[in-house]
């Protein structure tokens, strides 16, 4: 479809998808929405379709969303999980603002998910790190660096039980 | 016979582009349905065996190969362990069911306030549109009552007409009296109404003409 076409073009930008915060739980499979497209009761679910159904398929590209229109007396929005069960959320007469906000409370991960599961992206992605779940798990993986005392001890001069003379040198077993 | 076909698939596979530029991509090879070559046919092919310490080598080799990856996968397998572990703190591994649980009680309790919402705005809703339909009903019957009065009056109006109407059995007398007067409309009459009879007239004179709008006219009736 051609950029400027059509309704509302703002909702096919990236500013516009990347400003949600509807990013689904993991559970989350299917995500229907049954409203009818005449009716002050599908107001509201005619709206969140028309401008937050786009938002959240782009930020869950792994969860399938299919809208049914004309097929129910009210509008409702289902949810199929991963386990089997399913949520129905019913959307008659509320607003779009209310049925966004109903979502994020109800199927979208909190501020904290999204924080954490930022900062463990930001941990995988970036190579300087190391340990839990990074490239390598520990520094002296990199050649040049110090060794794992574990592996090869460190000298004497760096241990301070021996270089403050709290214990006696063997220079048979250590270095 | 053979090398008919021979012939005719190198020519095939040798096709030359319309460019006439020698491009072929795909390496000739013997199609699977002509068999093996009869100078091939009894050519046992020399296995070719490495020394002993070369193959003990390659064994060496393999070996250390094999337990490596046995050693990477498991180590893998651990670091997914640790993976999972990880995701449970984060806590959306671990207590999943629970928490889609509460999710669904919680929506249901919201559910159940739009139900209640719904049902309440239909209630209304449904007593206004009966009220709607009560009060059209109210106007249809006086819609109902007032044509029903005025057709009554027409009918009573028609009555009263009938009274002075002319019957079948004083058809032939009124006829007979109607004949007897012989009316002379041979006159004149002026703007104010006056009637002007001329010199040779020989009966009664008409009245001066009736207004035909508020005239009532004879109804011949039984």
């Amino acid at each position: 479809m051609p950029f400027m076409k059509g309704p509302a073009p703002v909702r096919r930008t990236l500013q516009y998808l990347n400003s949600s915060r509807l990013y689904l739980k993991p559970w989350v499979r299917v995500l229907s929405l049954n409203y009818n497209i005449k009716g002050e009761n599908h107001a509201g679910a005619k709206s969140f379709a028309f401008w937050h159904l786009a938002q959240i398929q782009y930020k869950n590209p792994e969860v399938q969303v299919i809208t049914f229109k004309n097929l129910t007396p009210t509008p409702f929005i289902r949810a199929f999980l991963n386990n089997g069960k399913e949520i129905l959320m019913d959307i008659d007469r509320q607003s779009k603002d209310e049925i966004v906000d109903r979502v994020l409370n109800t199927l979208c991960k909190t501020q904290q998910e999204l924080d954490a599961d930022r900062a463990f992206i930001d941990i995988q992605s970036n190579p300087a790190h190391f340990g839990y779940g990074c490239s390598r798990h520990c520094i002296c993986e990199i050649p040049g660096q110090v060794p794992c005392p574990a592996v090869v001890p460190l000298p004497y001069t760096w241990r301070g039980k021996y270089a403050k003379g709290h214990a006696e040198l063997d220079e048979t077993k250590f270095v | 016979m053979l090398n008919a076909v021979n012939a005719s698939l190198l020519l095939t596979s040798i096709r030359q582009p319309s460019c006439c530029v020698q491009l072929q991509f795909v390496r000739w090879r013997k199609p699977r349905w002509i068999p093996q070559a009869k100078t091939k046919l009894f050519k046992v092919p020399l296995k070719v065996r490495p020394p002993l310490e070369e193959q003990a080598e390659r064994d060496m080799l393999l070996n250390r190969y094999g337990t490596m990856t046995k050693s990477l996968w498991t180590y893998q397998e651990g670091l997914s362990g640790i993976e999972d572990d990880h995701e449970g703190m984060l806590g959306s591994a671990v207590n999943v069911d629970a928490e889609i649980d509460s999710v669904i009680e919680a929506n249901e309790k919201i559910n159940a306030v739009v139900r209640a919402r719904r049902e309440k705005l239909d209630a209304e809703k449904w007593i206004k549109t009966e009220q709607e339909i009560l009060q059209k009903k109210e106007e249809l019957e006086l819609q109902e009552h007032e044509r029903l009065n005025l057709t009554e009056a027409e009918i009573k109006r028609q009555i009263e007409r009938l009274a002075s109407a002319i019957k079948v059995e004083d058809l032939d007398e009124v006829i007979e009296k109607a004949l007897a007067q012989e009316i002379d409309y041979n006159f004149a009459v002026d703007t104010s109404g006056n009637i002007y009879a001329g010199r040779h007239n020989t009966g009664r004179i008409s009245q001066a003409p009736k207004d035909p709008l508020t005239s009532v006219e004879p109804i011949v009736g039984s």
